[in-house]
């Protein structure tokens, strides 16, 4: 440190023991403050070296934090309703901002508008956005397909399977379609027909890349057209990459296999080969399929008419840019139908004999409300950062892992604020943690099993039976009033 | 409080502390200097011994420092259990005598 900084050493010093007995209680503080500040004068009086003095100051900490430690208010404090509101503030600050400042999670809370095609949309039985009501069989799509349909000007299918695909020494499990030629067309892909035809020559299935998968497995290469993957143990080779937008058709597919007509065919005579019809509305539709979810009447042999929803491709985006929020409200919802059971859990059913004031019980359920809201973004940014961390490369693992995670924990969640709202004295709302008396379970059932706890500031007793009997089924407070209270002064 | 004398549990560094307070250095930063260990490990040390009362504390008259124009310091000194515990432990640690003895004026 300079000399032109020593001037400033003093008060940097005051100014690290002034913050640092922040650590300490308000009656410890003003005797520790006191006496390193004695010290601090004695060693600047014998001008010894500014780092010396600094480091000096430093360990203050150490000491602070021991103090604090053994302390015998320290327990005291953390029973404290504002202690425990300022841990579940600070942990939902802290999730908050980890959430906010990494770029992937933060997309998930906040995902970016829509911006594909608006005339590209998907043909369903229902209107519904959840990828598995909206198929159809395949022979249905050849039927429809064979027909001029004045909605549509074009359209496309593919069924959707489960594959193993290694791409160099990386394996995974993919989502691939088995797609009718025209999806790239459909798509817009610069696909050359002649590299579909010596693929298929070759005996090589040509593919089409998402966005993600490229993004992902291929670190976004540019020249990843013409690469060969093995699926299933059979070659393929890429022949272009999907847009971004195409990453939300149904199952939000890894790649789509070019099939030929031969293969469709053959899938369509299957019972149960059931698929995805998308399609290229015609201007007239576009303008219908706007107001969600618009009806449309496919033609099909015998010109018969079959009405079906037209599903737009921003619908599906919308609905998978919310998946980390449905997940959400979907475990708040589940949660929220097991409260009768988290409430019979514990027998502390609150048997309150006194009768407490508005005020007081105002206080009561605001301290609730807050531990809610405090609890609630804690549980969507929790699940979140560990569903990256733990699953980041793939979107479904990723959603599964969130999803678990927030049930797993909101009635944990709901279990502790129930419980702890019930431990806490009704006064002061100070969680009761001093047991004044400890039960025996008796052979005869006769004499008191449970734990008596004692609220610090001499509010009341609150009785908690080990296990219900039909005499002591539930918890009781017991009130003192102010005659005892001479009796805790000391605690104070 | 069970004897120390009987059966001392004391590390290396606060048995230094502790022959520091007995030599006669009764400050922190005196304390501090003579033992060559710094203030987060001397004080968190002297509270440790201060809560087994092997010392105690007391301020120094407000009109000592008030001569001597400097806020009142805190001084330790050993007790009788401290004492007696410090002649069990000189025979663990038998280079605890070679501390100095240059003892301060405690102003009293």
């Amino acid at each position: 440190m300079s000399d032109l900084c020593r001037p400033l050493l003093p008060t940097v010093c005051r100014l690290l023991l002034a913050t640092t007995g922040l650590l300490l209680s308000r009656s410890e503080r003003s005797e520790w403050i006191r006496e390193w500040r004695a010290e601090l004068h004695h060693m600047l009086g014998r001008g010894v070296r500014p780092r010396v003095c600094i480091a000096f100051a430093l360990g203050s900490v150490p000491d602070a934090l021991w103090l604090r430690r053994h302390s015998p208010r320290t327990g005291h404090r953390a029973e404290s309703p504002r202690r425990c509101l300022a841990v579940l503030a600070l942990t939902a600050v802290l999730s908050g901002l980890l959430a906010l400042l990494l770029p992937q999670v933060r997309q998930d809370i906040f995902p970016p508008g829509y911006d594909g095609p608006a005339d590209l949309a998907t043909i369903s039985p229902v209107p519904s956005v959840v990828g598995s009501e909206m198929q159809i069989p395949a022979a249905q799509y050849l039927t429809w397909n064979s027909h001029a349909q004045p909605e549509l000007s074009q359209t496309a299918f593919y069924y959707p399977t489960t594959v193993q695909v290694q791409t160099g020494t990386h394996e995974a499990s993919w989502y691939i379609g088995e797609a009718t030629a025209d999806i790239a067309s459909l798509l817009n892909l610069p696909v050359s027909d002649a590299m579909v035809e010596v693929c298929r020559r070759a005996g090589i299935t040509p593919i089409v890349l998402s966005h993600d998968a490229w993004r992902r497995d291929f670190a976004a290469n540019s020249n990843v057209t013409g690469h060969l993957v093995r699926i299933s143990g059979r070659w393929a080779m890429i022949v272009a990459v999907a847009p971004a937008a195409a990453s939300d058709l149904p199952l939000r597919m890894n790649a789509w296999s070019l099939e030929t007509d031969q293969a469709i065919h053959k899938l369509a005579s299957h019972r149960f080969a059931y698929g995805y019809m998308i399609a290229r509305l015609s201007p007239a539709a576009v303008r219908e399929v706007s107001q969600q979810p618009s009806r449309v009447e496919l033609t099909s042999d015998g010109g018969t008419r079959t009405r079906l929803y037209l599903i737009s491709l921003s619908s599906l985006a919308a609905y998978h840019r919310r998946i980390p929020d449905i997940n959400f409200l979907l475990s708040l919802f589940i949660t929220c139908l097991m409260l009768p059971a988290i409430f019979a859990i514990s027998v502390r059913t609150g048997l309150r004999t006194e009768r407490l004031s508005i005020r007081m019980r105002s206080r009561g359920w605001i301290f609730l409300g807050v531990k809610i809201a405090l609890l609630l973004p804690i549980l969507y940014c929790g699940p979140l950062l560990i569903a990256h961390a733990f699953a980041a490369g793939s979107l479904d693992s990723r959603y599964d892992l969130q999803t678990f995670v927030t049930l797993a924990a909101s009635p944990l969640a709901a279990f502790w604020i129930v419980d702890d709202q019930r431990q806490r004295c009704p006064h002061c709302l100070r969680r009761l943690t001093s047991p004044a008396r400890v039960g025996e379970r008796s052979r005869s059932f006769l004499s008191f099993s449970g734990i008596e706890y004692v609220c610090a500031e001499g509010h009341g007793l609150l009785h908690v039976p080990d296990f219900p009997t039909s005499w002591f089924a539930s918890q009781r407070w017991l009130p003192l009033d102010a005659s005892w209270r001479i009796l805790f002064e000391h605690g104070r | 409080m069970p004897s120390m004398a009987a059966e001392p549990k004391l590390s290396h560094t606060a048995a230094l502390i502790l022959q520091a307070v007995e030599s006669g250095f009764v400050y922190g930063f005196s304390i501090m200097e003579a033992t060559g260990l710094p203030s987060g490990t001397v004080y968190p040390a002297m509270r440790r011994l201060e809560r087994d009362r092997l010392i105690a504390s007391r301020w120094e008259k407000q009109s000592i420092a008030d001569a001597e124009g400097r806020p009142p310091r805190k001084c330790y000194k050993v007790t009788a259990d401290g004492k007696a515990t410090l002649a069990v432990i000189r025979k663990r640690y038998p280079l605890l005598a070679r501390l100095a003895p240059t003892p301060e004026v405690e102003h009293r």
